[in-house]
């Protein structure tokens, strides 16, 4: 920076012009302190040469008109400005062209510098901006990078806990080509991430749809989602049920670029489901063999007694009208027994028939009393040699009922059942079951059937309906919820109380036939 | 009627009670009949039973805990009957003592011999029923 380039301009104009006037003044002086010496104007070309260097171009013209007159007025013509002769004049002229082109070439000379040095500031200030500008940019780089870095991060870690899933969690792109192979799948399905990128999916997993496929996908792009059970094939050949979710994947135009599949393995849970299925109907059937033994144990008492009467009445008879003076009157007796017994096993055979009567799934008018009746007919041998005295109240206008008679029999021997266990640990004495039959309120029918066992302890109340509960050692714990299942099948309900140590209470309902909500029956198996 | 010759039937049954108590009055024997064992028990004619004919399955006392009872109280031979007996109950009742287990219904012919045994054991004749 030179030393004149201050802040305020009008002050360093005047400074250089002052250049101007000092130098061509020390120059005037010393030239003339020098004239015996050296008579030159020599010092005159240094002083325009050094103010046009230092100050610029005007001071240096200034400097150059100031040498001319310095030169006129002191050293050429002493006696007056410009009284000059015509040689004065010549090199007064000389002169001053000399000195104006001394300071024309300075001047250039300094401007030349100027430029180049200007051209470095430049240069410099450029290459300055190019740095800035790169480092931006590499900063701007690096934070993409990190960004990218980021976001891979955040997929790897999306991609971890999708593994963490043992759901299949396939997605693939609208060529059903699979793009990402979760390791549920793998599990699932038994094909590597590496088998089964880029394959056909439904072609891997030969998959059986529940419907035309061109209606899935169709549902799928109108609506973006679909879901349905499929059947697929696994690499071990096994075939396995998902319960499949699918997703439209959209890009940020909103334009359909593939499918996201989330598939839940149901093989498992189906075959549980089936394997309770087969138990609960095995256990009908057991039921349902239990009642046939009971009913052996039932026609063989309720039909040999009174057989066993009508052949000793025959051999009675017989012996009255054998001896020598035949006994009419008694031999009349003995045979009117035999009849009175033969219609009494004649009704036996009859009402057995009724209840084993073929009624799988059939649905028809009930009578509740007959329907109890008929069950406490199987039952009452049982009850004899329980001791358990039972009692039927029945109420008056009670409507009938529509239902499976089988199943409903099922159900009141089932109680029934449950009551003689609970009682037989009780006194002998005190061992009774009412067994009632009201009008609901509802218009339909109420079953009340009270025991005098031991009861339910409170906390088991809640749980005596739910499958598989228990507290018998030989029970399998599905009979009453057999019989739940039953009674809600038949557009009734079922419930207990208990009072522990005084019995249970058994109470279930059933619509009238005439009410107009027909239950729906489905098979309780 | 001479004492000790008395046949008492208990059974809950109405008709095989009758049917029995014709029968045996048809071959000359005298007959006392209850409807459960306690009938029985209280009624003051055990000590005057030749023979009792017992039905297995009886409400409150059964058979089996009847001839027990008579074991104890001294020797009334016993004929069972029954609607439905398993192997279990008759072998029980033979080892009890009793002259056999008659499954209803039962020929004329082979209660009257189980009767003629069991008069033999406890009057020591053999009467004359066929």
């Amino acid at each position: 920076m030179r030393w004149y380039d201050q802040k305020r301009p009008v002050l360093r104009t005047f400074i250089r012009y002052a250049v101007a006037v000092g130098s061509v003044g020390v120059v005037t002086l010393l030239t003339a302190l020098l004239q015996p010496i050296v008579d030159s104007y020599a010092l005159f070309f240094a002083a325009v040469a050094f103010t046009t260097f230092v100050a610029g171009a005007g001071p240096g013209l200034l400097s150059v008109a100031l040498c001319t007159i310095a030169i006129d007025h002191y050293f050429i013509a002493p006696n007056g400005p410009f009284a000059l002769s015509a040689g004065g004049y010549l090199r007064l002229a000389v002169f001053t062209l000399l000195a104006s082109l001394v300071s024309w070439l300075t001047s250039a000379r300094k401007k030349a510098e100027r430029s180049l040095e200007h051209l470095n500031t430049d240069l410099e200030a450029r290459v300055l901006e190019r740095t800035r500008e790169l480092a931006n940019s590499k900063k701007v780089l690096e934070e993409e990078v990190q960004e990218r870095w980021s976001a891979q991060e955040q997929l790897r870690e999306k991609a971890a806990l999708l593994d963490l899933t043992h759901d299949a969690v396939i997605v693939r792109d609208l060529n059903d080509r699979i793009l990402f192979w979760n390791r549920g799948a793998e599990e699932t399905y038994g094909y590597a991430a590496d088998q089964a990128l880029g394959a056909i999916s439904h072609v891997l997993l030969k998959t059986v749809f529940p419907a035309p496929f061109e209606h899935i996908t169709a549902e799928l792009l109108h609506t973006g989602r679909w879901t349905g059970e499929l059947t697929h094939t696994r690499k071990d050949g096994l075939t396995t049920v998902a319960a499949s979710r699918w997703a439209l994947r959209t890009d940020t135009q909103n334009k359909a670029i593939g499918v996201l599949e989330i598939n839940y393995d149901m093989t498992e849970r189906k075959k549980t489901e089936e394997m309770l299925r087969h138990t609960q109907s095995e256990l009908a059937h057991a039921t349902r063999v239990m009642v046939m033994g009971e009913l052996v144990s039932t026609i063989t008492h309720e039909v040999n007694q009174p057989l066993c009467a009508i052949v000793t009445n025959g051999n009675a008879c017989a012996r009255w009208l054998r001896t020598p003076t035949p006994d009419l009157a008694r031999a009349q007796e003995a045979l009117q027994r035999i009849i009175r017994d033969s219609n009494r096993a004649s009704n036996v055979i009859a009402r057995i028939r009724a209840f084993v009567r073929k009624t799988d799934g059939h649905t028809e008018t009930l009578s509740i009393r007959d329907l109890i009746e008929d069950v406490l007919l199987v039952l009452v041998d049982d009850a004899q040699r329980s001791r358990i005295r039972i009692e039927t109240r029945f109420g008056a206008d009670l409507p009938d009922v529509l239902g499976d008679r089988v199943q409903l029999q099922q159900v009141v021997l089932n109680l029934m059942m449950n009551a003689f266990d609970a009682m037989r640990a009780t006194e002998a004495k005190s061992r009774s079951l009412c067994v009632q039959a009201d009008v609901h309120d509802n218009g339909g029918v109420l079953v009340t059937l009270e025991d005098s066992g031991t009861g339910i302890p409170p906390e088991n109340v809640g749980r005596i309906f739910e499958p598989f509960f228990t507290t018998k050692t030989a029970g399998l714990g599905m009979g009453l919820s057999i019989c739940r299942t039953i009674i809600r099948n038949h557009g009734g309900e079922i419930q207990v109380t208990s009072n522990p140590g005084r019995g249970a209470t058994f109470y279930f309902s059933l619509p009238g036939a005439a009410v107009e909500s027909a239950p729906h029956l489905t098979s309780a198996q | 009627m001479e004492a000790g010759k008395i046949i008492a039937i208990v059974d809950d049954d109405d008709s095989v009670r009758e049917s029995l108590t014709g029968l045996m009055q048809s071959v000359g024997l005298a007959v006392h009949s209850y409807a459960s064992a306690e009938d029985y028990v209280h009624s003051g004619q055990v000590h005057e039973t030749a023979c009792a004919v017992l039905d297995i399955r009886l409400p409150g006392m059964s058979g089996l805990e009847l001839q027990r009872a008579l074991g104890r109280s001294g020797s009334v031979p016993v004929i069972f009957i029954s609607a439905h007996a398993d192997e279990k109950t008759r072998a029980e009742a033979l080892a009890g003592g009793a002259i056999d287990l008659l499954p209803k219904p039962f020929s004329e012919e082979k209660l009257l011999t189980a009767l003629t045994l069991a008069l033999e054991q406890s009057t020591g004749l053999t009467p004359r029923l066929f």
